[in-house]
This record gives structure tokens, sequence and C-alpha cells, in this order.
């Protein structure tokens, strides 16, 4: 880093917390600022944060009285100015210039305050450590991607449960539906073909058996005209004899034979006027016959076939049925008119474009995860490495392992290769680990960060470990910023230095 | 009825229903009640469908081919058994008795197995292949 000034480093701040106007000269190496209880030091380093990252709001930084504030940095030839102004709303906005080496990570690993927690970063269990290496390593925006694309896949995902793809989905059910109805239709048409079938055997059955009547009627009237022919010459034959009777009156011999054959003659007549007569009750009783079969005929023919009135009936009805389930079918396949994003459109078409997406998605998702892995990956094994490297380079007693696993949780492994639980170390070790975690962030991600800050960590801690730690922290950093408690005889902020 | 027999016909019913389905998809598409495109998906896993039920029934038809050649070769043997035994009567080799007894297990047999076997037969006959 440029170093101007020798190296100096000059902050003035106004209404900052509770500082109305004060002035710094930072050096390189440690800067320990003593002061007591309520004089300005958190106020300090909320300032002095502010020109390098705008995590802490604007609202904090600014005293709670002022309109404006000011913090003004001087670093090597250049000046950098911030400007804080509280609006009519009450809010606090923020402008100006930030130090060249910004960087919003800074705050996370190099800025070490009471109030931020740096010991709840180790307490805070895996979530805690995943979401630190996250910012740090820009594996935020990897998840972040993940979670969108997560997001829309779920969003697309609610969507095709909606009511307008679940009918669609209920398309081969009702397509089903409609098959039944078609097979129960066909299966009356074909009751009433067998009716109609029947019916017409019965047609044909009494035209045939009034055929045969019509047969025998002409037959017996036949019959009937042989007879009279037969009676009319056998009556020809008797009044032929009956005029040979007259011219033999005098053969007493012949017109004995004559009568004979007259008497003969006449019984023959008789018998076949009585056949005669039989044969014409026999005409008429087939006269009746045949005008009986016409009429059944003529009843079968007109009246509707028995019980298919019923099935036709039910026919029309399954029509009907066949007809609003083809409807139904008809609106399942698309949006409705009055739908806000797709009306009228296919669902075919929107489903296959959201199968796309979700599909085109999904591969995002699995790529921006594999990335976010590598990453996350890369910056715990790089993370441990630099904190066993601190651990072994400041030869701390009692530690033989520090490491965060594959799930991030953080592991303190003892001299005797047991594991002890973050919540069971003593407040001192807690905050040395939390120091020292820090401090490998800050090597693994921000290498070349002048700066590294530390507010009132001192209290109920090892003040010859702190200096310890201190004293390695200022090997590796250009400007170490710590501020100390001091007995309230002391007045305002005072600064000393260690090269 | 077997349990061959049952699935053979749970398979012939869902198989007609599948068919009378896509006739019923097709007639759909000529009545223009359905678009091309929701046709085609639907028509898409209605004929794998078909193509499933027709591949099973293929399996069971050959299976049950097989077991109308065992039965006619069981048919043949218990045929030649019976004539064995009416050559062991008719040389007195057998006595009435056990004769009688023989013939009735064997006839049996023979009319339950050709019974199986013109079922199968039957239902083979209903494939359309």
């Amino acid at each position: 880093m440029q170093q101007g000034m020798q190296g100096r480093v000059l902050l003035e701040l106004e209404n900052i917390g509770c500082l109305k106007r004060a002035e710094l000269d930072f050096k390189p190496g440690l800067n320990i600022i003593k002061a007591p209880n309520a004089s300005g030091k958190t106020s300090l380093i909320k300032g002095l944060t502010s020109m390098f990252s705008d995590k802490i709001p604007p609202a904090h930084i600014l005293a709670l009285n002022d309109l404006n504030g000011r913090v003004k940095l001087r670093y090597g030839s250049q000046i950098y100015e911030k400007i804080f102004r509280r609006t009519p709303s009450g809010s606090v906005v923020a402008g100006g210039s930030m130090l060249p080496f910004a960087d919003h990570r800074a705050f996370d690993a190099c800025v070490a305050l009471a109030e931020t927690g740096v010991v709840h970063k180790i307490t805070g269990g895996e979530a805690a450590f995943r979401e630190y290496l996250e910012n740090l390593s820009y594996g935020k925006y990897y998840s972040m991607v993940i979670s969108a694309a997560q997001e829309l896949v779920n969003e697309s995902s609610r969507e095709l449960a909606g009511p307008s793809f679940r009918k669609f989905e209920a398309l081969p059910l009702l397509l089903t539906e409609l098959t039944n109805l078609h097979i129960e239709r066909d299966q009356i048409e074909e009751r009433i073909e067998k009716l109609k079938s029947a019916h017409e055997v019965e047609v044909q059955s009494l035209l045939k058996k009034m055929e045969e009547k019509v047969s025998a009627f002409s037959r017996a009237e036949m019959g009937l005209s042989e007879l009279e022919r037969t009676l009319a010459r056998e009556q020809e034959g008797e009044q032929q004899l009956r005029s040979f009777l007259e011219l033999a009156d005098d053969s007493a011999k012949v017109a004995t034979h004559i009568k004979d054959g007259i008497a003969g003659s006449k019984e023959r007549q008789s018998k076949i006027k009585r056949e005669i007569a039989e044969q014409k009750g026999l005409l008429k009783s087939l006269k009746n016959e045949v005008e009986t079969l016409k009429k059944q005929i003529e009843q079968k023919r007109t009246k509707e076939v028995r019980g298919s009135k019923e099935l036709v009936r039910e026919i029309n009805r399954l029509n009907k049925a066949v007809i609003l389930k083809e409807e139904e079918i008809q609106r399942a396949e698309r949006f409705p008119s009055d739908d806000s994003k797709y009306p009228e459109r296919l669902v075919i078409e929107v489903r296959k474009e959201m199968m796309k997406k979700i599909e085109w998605l999904d591969k995002v998702i699995e790529h921006f995860q594999d990335k976010y892995m590598r990453r996350m990956t890369s910056a715990r094994l790089r993370f441990n490495r630099n904190v066993n490297k601190a651990f072994d380079e400041l030869e701390l007693k009692g530690f033989e392992k520090v490491f965060l696993d594959q799930d991030f949780a953080l592991h303190l492994v003892r001299e005797n290769s047991i594991q002890q639980p973050v919540e069971t170390l003593s407040a001192s070790e807690k905050l040395t680990i939390s120091l020292i975690l820090m401090l490998a962030a800050k090597e693994t991600f921000l290498p070349d960060f002048p700066l590294f800050i530390i507010d009132e960590l001192t209290l109920s801690y090892d003040p010859e470990r702190f200096r310890h730690i201190v004293n390695y922290i200022r090997r590796r950093v250009p400007y170490v910023i710590v501020t100390s408690l001091v007995s309230s005889g002391v007045g305002g902020l005072q600064i000393a230095y260690e090269a | 009825m077997s349990s061959w027999k049952q699935s053979f016909e749970i398979v012939r019913q869902e198989l007609e229903l599948a068919k009378r389905k896509k006739q019923a998809l097709d007639e759909l598409l000529a009545k223009k009640r359905m678009s091309e495109l929701t046709y085609e998906h639907l028509e898409k896993a209605l004929t794998a469908s078909i193509l499933d039920l027709e591949a099973h029934q293929r399996s069971l038809a050959d299976k049950m081919t097989s077991r109308a050649d065992e039965l006619e070769e069981q048919v043949h043997v218990l045929e030649w058994v019976l004539a064995d035994l009416e050559v062991r009567r008719a040389g007195e080799e057998v006595v009435e008795e056990a004769y009688s007894g023989q013939k009735k297990t064997i006839v049996l047999g023979i009319s339950a197995t050709k019974a199986e076997l013109d079922e199968i037969k039957m239902s083979l006959e209903k494939i359309p292949y």
C-alpha cells in the first residue's frame, strides 16, 4: 500500500456518535486509543469503519441530536470525506468518497467489535460459519443465484399445480369417462339392433304364415271350382239320363237302369254339394286367418319395437352426455379466456414452456451449486490452513488443532486429542479463538487490507495473551487500531503508538 | 378361473379399453374438439400403454402356448397309459377291479387335461395375431 506523510493517516470526525469533534493521527504499527467509558471510542471506530464499509447504518453513526456529521480521512496524499445528513423525515443518509481499498467484507474480517459479537461467530454454530465464509468468499452470490433460481422453480411448480393444469392432467380420466359413455352407447345400440332383428324375425314369420294361408286359400278356391265343375257335369249327366228315361218308357229294363243312374248321380251330387259346402267353410276360415295375419303384420310394422322406446331415450341421454364430456375435454385443454396470464392458450404449450424453464433452471442450480461447493470448499480449506498457521506461529498452548469440518462446524481439538465443545471454553479462550479466526479470515480473503481494528476486547481478558496476539497481528497488518478502557481520570481520547 | 386366465382376461379388457380410448381420441381430433398438440401428448401416452399391454398379452400367450404344448403331451401320455391298461386287461394281466379304478382315474385325468387345453385354445383364439 502507498504510505504518504511517513505513512500517517489523519482522521477527523465531526458529530459522530458522542464525539462533537475529534482529530486522530494513526501511524503504521500499533495504535492504542485509551479513553474512559463513554468518551467516544466506539464512535471513533464506527466513523473510521464507514470509510471502507457500509455495514453500519448511517443512523447508527451520526450523533443523535445533530443534523449533519462528517468523517474526513487523509490517506497518503489524498483526502477522503464522508458526509452524514439527517433528512426532515428523520432518516440519515450518507454520501461522499470511500477509501480506495474499501470492501464491505472488511467489516467481518478486520473489525473486532464487541457489539457485533466476535465471540458469537464461534458460538453461533455451523450456520454462522457457513454464512461468514459465504460472505467473505463471495459464495453468497452463488447461493443467492441458487435461491433465486430455486424460487423460480418453486413458483413454476406452484403454477403447474394450478387449476388449469390440474384440469389438463385430468384429461386421461375425462377420456376414460368419454370412452365409457361410448361403450355404454354402443351396448344400448346393440340391444336396439337385437330387438329390431327379433321384431323383424317375428314379422317375417307372420308373412311366411300368411303366404302359406294365401297359398292354401288359392288351393281351396281351385278345389271348390273343380267341385263346382264336377257338380255341373253330374247335373248335366242327370239331365241327359232323365231325357233318356222319357224316351225309354216302353222298355222297363232300360228305364230301371236309367233310374239307377239318376239315383247314383243324385247321390254323387249330394256328396259333391257337401264337399262344396265344406270347401266354402274352409275358404271362409282361411280368408279370416289371412285377414287376421295381415292385421298382425300391419300392426307389427307400424308399431314401435317393444322396449326400444326406453332404449332410444337412453341413447339420446348418452348422446347429450357425450357432447357435454367432449365440451369438458375441449375446455380442459385451454386456459379460460379470463385467465390473467395465459388467456385462451393451450395448457400443453404453456406446460412445455414451463417444463423447459424448470429444466433450464435446474441446470443453472446444478451449475451454481457445483461452483458454490468448489468455492466454499476451497474457502474452508484455505481458512483452516491460515487458522492452523496462526495457532502454530502463536504457539498457543492448549490446542492441537482448530478447524471447520465439511459442514462448517468448528472443531477444537485439545493437546490430548480430545474435542472440546466451543460452549465449554472460558471467556478468554473464546476471545483468543475469535481473534485468531478473524485474522485467518483476513489473511485468507483480504490479505492486502491495511487495517485491523479491535474495540475494547481487553475487558476480562488476559493482558499478556492479548498483547501476544496483537503483536502477531501487527506483524501482518500495517495499521492495527486497538481501543482500551482506562480509568475516568484520563481526559478524552488519547493515542499511544507502538511501531 | 385359473390365475393365467384371470390375468389374460384383465389384460384383454384393458387392451380393449385402451383401443377404445384411442378411437375416442381420434374422434375428438376429427371433430376438432381437440388440438393437434394435446392429441399428440395423449396419443403418445396411450400408444405406449397399448404397446405395453400388447407385450404383456404376448408374453401371457407365449406362456399359455407353452402350457398348451405341455397339456397336449400330458393327454398323449395318458392316452398311451390307457391303451396299455386295455392291452394288459385283454391279456388278463390286471384284475377287473384294479382295471376299473385305474381306468376311471386315467379317463378323469384325460378329460380334465382336455378341458384346460380347450380353455387355453379358446383364449388364444381371441388374440388377434
